[in-house]
């Protein structure tokens, strides 16, 4: 079983077309399971798989009102910019510890 | 979030505004040498690209009007290519130039780096990227996310082609 930062997990549910649909639609007002399915042309259970991915991202939040499963955008949102610089941070973190080591052996090599 | 500094790291990236980045980093050699590591064709290849990908620079020409290309390749041979143009060079002190990906037509971000040299013999890096849209800045931070998936690149892609166009 593949374990799946906090990071890859928003990634992994941001990265299907279907759930961005989702999660644009929350972005005017909550809706409903079926609410979510039928513009999408998708059967209740195949949208609920995609809300489950996206709740457990914390990317969707959902309430039972009776019958009904209500979904609102949840406390990650997409305006949290600070895992993407956390990661652009590494990136670069690499890159100029790599440009330092370069210039090591530069200056050895003198 | 105009203040991200984080302990153990030695970058510092910060948002001064809604459509830039703003890199900050101390190397810890003289200016000179800086310097050439950053506009030496083949001295780039060794430090710019991701660990995982191989590099190579089809164009680098670092002067006022002269322009780059570099592309990096994954082992399935996914290949993602890099270019523009160089708009100011001021030796050992400043480098200005246009930033654009292949998957991404039509954008590009203006990058500005800055080379101080500090009292110590050590150099201070400021690179400021600045985009035409908070879309397109977002965009480009997510993907420094790659490196938390790097067997999704496709889907990667995908997202960010979306996040732009959107």
């Amino acid at each position: 079983m593949v374990q799946y930062s906090p990071v890859d997990r928003t990634f992994a549910a941001l990265a299907d077309p279907t759930r961005r649909t989702v999660l644009e639609r929350l972005g005017r007002g909550s809706a409903t399971i079926s609410e979510l399915a039928v513009p999408a042309g998708m059967s209740l259970t195949g949208m609920k798989k995609h809300v489950q991915i996206l709740e457990e991202a914390e990317l969707v939040r959902t309430e039972k009102h009776g019958r009904t499963r209500h979904c609102y955008l949840g406390p990650r949102r997409l305006e949290d910019v600070s895992d993407w610089v956390d990661a652009y941070r590494r990136t670069w973190d690499d890159r100029f510890d790599r440009l330092e080591e370069v210039i090591k052996r530069e200056k050895g090599s003198r | 979030m105009s203040n991200d500094v984080r302990e153990g790291s030695k970058t510092a990236i910060t948002t001064p505004s809604d459509t830039e980045i703003r890199i900050e980093r101390t190397i810890d050699a003289p200016r000179d040498l800086v310097w050439e590591a950053y506009t030496d064709r083949e001295l780039l290849t060794q430090w710019l690209g991701p660990r995982d990908l191989s590099m190579t620079v089809e164009e680098y020409d670092i002067r006022p009007g002269g322009s780059y290309r570099f592309t990096h390749r994954d082992a399935e041979g996914n290949e993602f290519v890099f270019f523009g143009d160089i708009l100011e060079v001021e030796e050992q002190n400043r480098l200005a130039r246009t930033f654009a990906w292949e998957g991404m037509p039509g954008k590009q971000s203006i990058e500005r780096a800055e080379f101080e040299e500090l009292e110590d013999g050590r150099t201070r890096i400021v690179v400021i990227s600045s985009f035409d849209s908070k879309e397109d800045r977002d965009g480009m931070l997510q993907s420094g996310m790659e490196r938390g998936v790097n067997d999704s690149y496709e889907r990667l892609d995908e997202l960010v082609a979306q996040h732009q166009a959107g």
